[in-house]
């Protein structure tokens, strides 16, 4: 009897998803599939998508599959009907509990229970209302916070093109909320864990935990040692072009190939950096120590060049080392790297012209 | 600490210095997503994202920690299983 109640259950559920998709369907394409792919052609692929998931959800009533036929469903309808809602979180929470009933139900079960007093009733009672409670709470709170952090009505606002182009694009509102639903999703799962040993934890275990060293010393090997080769070259050739511009490039400064041979040896300097970074790569990577004495060091680099500018404007040792001037120094340096970047484009971009690469 | 030996007034109460670290980190996250909220409420798109990532690597944090003073309470007034 309650074997049949937890097949049936489900599928009822399914069905009335079921019956909004379809809905929606005939009520949207009709039978002018090929039109509405044209003009629309993400809502049509994820609205048949919806459809043949909540087909085999019927099917295999599994928490998944319905999950996902809420999702296309609700990427289709572009959340104007609103699924994300009381009913689907509910729904969610129901089919979950039938499907994890239906792994361990034996027949006629139900007549061997005993319910043992008051206690036990009121912490059954406690522990559903817990986690129908957290079913429904932490997905509204997420949404609650990204609807409120996702600036939709604030792009009109922003004085700033480039920005706005940034913020209105789709791909960063879904990977914003991606971001932030799967912290979200940790939190809320690292909490129980933690509460969990509060309540009732054996010592050894969490001793053995605690000594546990191979979780802590982890020795991560990246894939992508050319990027990051890359990526670091381009962070510390500027300097190093501009003190080669300085020693030997400035007589030719003012010839007619200085454009090309500034820019040559900038992307000569570029290319060896960053040889010698993907060389040198693994005695920098996570030694704390290292990255310390590094961070301090360029700290000190800082307020030292922003010292000197500010004894070079004002001659008084003392008025300098208190108001060191950060932003003539930083100033300068972002011209360097900007003088860097922009020999190296001019460079490359010309170079493509001349051998009709680029139009 | 290195010799192994710890007071016997501090021995009972370390959980505690873990959780509250942790609870202050946990706090500390909430106010910088609240203030995240806030700044994207006046157009300041930079500042609010900034402070919504601290306020999650805070958050992170703060969960660590709690899971490290969740172990040191059960290492101390856990049950013991070894006969």
């Amino acid at each position: 009897m309650i074997k049949l109640l937890l097949e049936v259950l489900p599928r009822v559920i399914v069905a009335v998803l079921l019956f909004n998709i379809v809905n929606t369907f005939t009520s949207t394409i009709g039978l002018d599939v090929l039109g509405s792919m044209v003009k629309a052609p993400i809502e049509t692929v994820f609205l048949m998508a919806s459809l043949i998931l909540a087909t085999a959800s019927l099917v295999y009533p599994t928490p998944f599959i319905y999950v996902l036929a809420i999702v296309t469903y609700s990427i289709a309808t572009r959340f104007s009907v609103s699924m994300i809602s009381l009913e689907a979180l509910l729904s969610i929470g129901a089919i979950a509990v039938a499907d994890h009933l239906k792994s361990f139900y034996r027949n006629r079960q139900e007549r061997f229970v005993e319910i043992g007093g008051r206690r036990t009733i009121v912490l059954t009672l406690i522990s559903v209302t817990t986690i129908f409670v957290v079913l429904i709470a932490v997905p509204l709170l997420a949404n609650a916070y990204i609807a409120a952090v996702l600036p939709y009505n604030i792009a009109q606002k922003t004085s700033n093109n480039f920005l706005r182009e940034i913020v209105v694009n789709p791909i960063f509102v879904l990977s914003f909320s991606l971001a932030i639903g799967i912290a979200i999703y940790r939190a809320t799962t690292a909490l129980p864990e933690v509460i969990a040993i509060y309540v009732g934890g054996s010592r050894e275990v969490a001793l053995e935990t605690l000594k546990n060293r191979r979780d802590v010393d982890v020795y991560i090997e990246t894939p992508l040692t050319i990027v990051k080769s890359l990526a670091l070259s381009a962070l510390f050739t500027p300097p190093v072009y501009e003190v080669v511009n300085m020693l030997i490039l400035s007589s030719w400064q003012s010839s007619i190939y200085a454009y090309l041979i500034r820019g040559a040896v900038a992307t000569i300097l570029f290319v060896a950096i960053g040889y010698a970074m993907y060389r040198l790569e693994k005695p920098i990577v996570l030694d704390p120590k290292t990255l310390l004495i590094l961070s301090t060091v360029t700290l000190l680099l800082i307020y030292v060049g922003g010292f000197i500018v500010s004894y070079n404007m004002y001659k008084n040792v003392l008025y300098a080392l208190t108001r060191p001037a950060i932003g003539y120094f930083m100033e300068s340096i972002s011209n360097t790297y900007i003088g860097f970047y922009s020999d190296i484009l001019i460079f490359l971009d010309g170079i493509s012209k001349l051998f009709g690469v680029a139009p | 600490m290195s010799r192994g030996y710890t007071s016997p007034r501090i021995k009972n109460l370390q959980f505690a210095i873990y959780l509250g670290v942790g609870l202050a980190l946990a706090i500390l996250s909430i106010l910088f997503l609240i203030w995240s909220v806030g700044y994207m409420e006046r157009a300041y798109v930079g500042t609010s994202l900034i402070s919504a990532l601290i306020g999650f690597t805070l958050l992170s944090a703060s969960l660590y920690v709690l899971r490290l003073s969740a172990y040191v309470y059960a290492v101390e007034k856990g049950e013991s299983h070894e006969k």
